[in-house]
């Protein structure tokens, strides 16, 4: 079966919707229940630097179909999704251990996130790269 | 096209972006140093006075008076003097009247014993309680004398952590599923107690007077002596300091909190388990 760019699209951008979205209302809650206190702004500064990026890559290729220039019957290539979705999943599940992890070490949540913060960084570069090269390869 | 370029270079941006060293390095790292902004608080206040402690207080020297530049037309300002309570706590030392305690619990009229024996039969039972000798020290001023204990970490029902973690500030990590839910959803919360065995003819009110500063309290096991120096009434004597019916022993309690949130800890004014059920617990009863 032919992968289209559609598919590949839709299922990228669930990925990462849903991914965020399960972070971020547990980031409420937190924030709600007093877990960080007055310094919650720098907890969701770190997501939101974490996501965000390559949330707004996503949007961007949603708003560019929805404008006509449509990706959906295009083929798209199997290697480069493979490697997008998957390193997608793993990125989310290493932030998702950062905040599963916290309460069964000794290090404060702040302590994590300053640790996590440049090899997230270098993460988030490569997936990004992948996913733009990904669409971009495609349409050209 | 244009669109998913465009995006692809915000993103860029934004990758670049968490590269950049953030503020959350300088706001959170201090989590378990300690910081200079509690030990001021001392500093600032003025604390209540015994009429003993209030004699030991000196006007500024010549000495001082004589180091300022001559004939310059600025007044210069006379020096305060700092009150004997404040210094000594700016010091790092146990003070008397001691601090502002948490809980406490008095032991009124101790009977004739010598000051020396009171302490042996203290500190045999802070031994059964797991405190060694590196784990308390003795203060001394006239006749009034201290047994201060090493901060050690509690949870909220008043016992000690087990070894390693009592003596250490490390936030314990949760051991139970409902610990485990509670840290990560409301964050760690620890506590830190430090008790004060005084012995002191003196009447004073323990909840009130200054709050220690946590790095103050924590320093005085640097500060005090391993061997009680008997500087009472009877300290020429063979014999040293008697006890008798005038004497009481206050046992005070002093408890910090610290929450993952925060970057120091904070006196407690009132924690849940008194004094009184915390000696209880340790087995040192009177």
């Amino acid at each position: 079966m032919e992968l289209t760019m559609g598919y590949c699209k839709d299922k990228l951008l669930k990925i990462w919707s849903i991914g965020f979205a399960i972070l971020f209302l547990l980031l409420i809650v937190q924030t709600f229940m007093g877990k960080y206190g007055n310094k919650y702004a720098d907890v969701v500064g770190w997501l939101v630097a974490l996501t965000v990026p390559t949330l707004s890559l996503m949007f961007g290729v949603f708003i560019a179909d929805k404008q006509g220039t449509s990706l959906q019957e295009i083929p798209a290539d199997r290697t480069l999704y493979k490697i997008a979705s998957v390193s997608s999943l793993i990125y989310f599940l290493l932030i998702y251990l950062v905040f599963l992890v916290e309460p069964l070490v000794s290090y404060s949540p702040f302590q994590l996130m300053d640790i996590s913060k440049p090899f997230f960084g270098v993460l988030n570069g490569f997936i990004t790269l992948i996913i733009g090269y990904f669409f971009v390869k495609r349409q050209t | 096209m244009k669109a998913v370029l465009s995006s692809l270079s915000l993103t860029v941006l934004g990758v670049f972006l968490i590269g950049c060293p953030g503020d959350m390095a300088t706001n959170n790292s201090s989590v378990n140093r300690p910081t200079n902004t509690s030990t001021t608080v001392n500093v600032s206040g003025t604390p209540k006075l015994t009429p003993t402690t209030t004699t030991v207080n000196s006007m500024p020297t010549n000495s001082t008076a004589n180091s300022q530049p001559a004939n310059t037309g600025v007044p210069t300002p006379l020096p305060t003097a700092t009150p004997p309570q404040v210094a000594k706590q700016d010091e790092g030392q146990f003070s008397f009247p001691p601090p502002r305690a948490t809980t406490f619990a008095v032991k009124p009229q101790l009977g004739q014993i010598p000051l020396r024996d009171f302490f042996a039969d203290l500190e045999a039972k802070l031994r059964g309680a797991g405190y060694t000798y590196e784990s308390y020290r003795h203060f001394s001023h006239g006749s009034e004398f201290a047994l201060v204990t090493k901060m050690e970490q509690i949870n909220a029902e008043g016992n000690h952590l087990p070894e390693p973690l009592r003596w250490s500030e490390y936030l314990p990590a949760a051991d139970g599923v409902s610990s485990y839910a509670n840290y990560l959803l409301k964050g760690k919360r620890a506590y830190f107690r430090t008790l004060a065995f005084v012995v002191s003819q003196a009447d004073f009110n323990p909840s009130g007077g200054q709050s220690p500063a946590f790095e103050i309290a924590k320093g005085w096991i640097r500060k005090g002596h391993i061997i009680m120096q008997d500087t009472g009434p009877g300290a020429g004597d063979p014999q040293g300091t008697v006890l008798n019916e005038n004497y009481r022993c206050y046992i005070l309690v002093y408890i910090f909190e610290k929450h993952t949130s925060e970057d120091s800890e904070k006196f407690m004014d009132w924690f849940p388990v008194s004094a009184e059920q915390q000696l209880k617990q340790m087995n040192i009863t009177f």
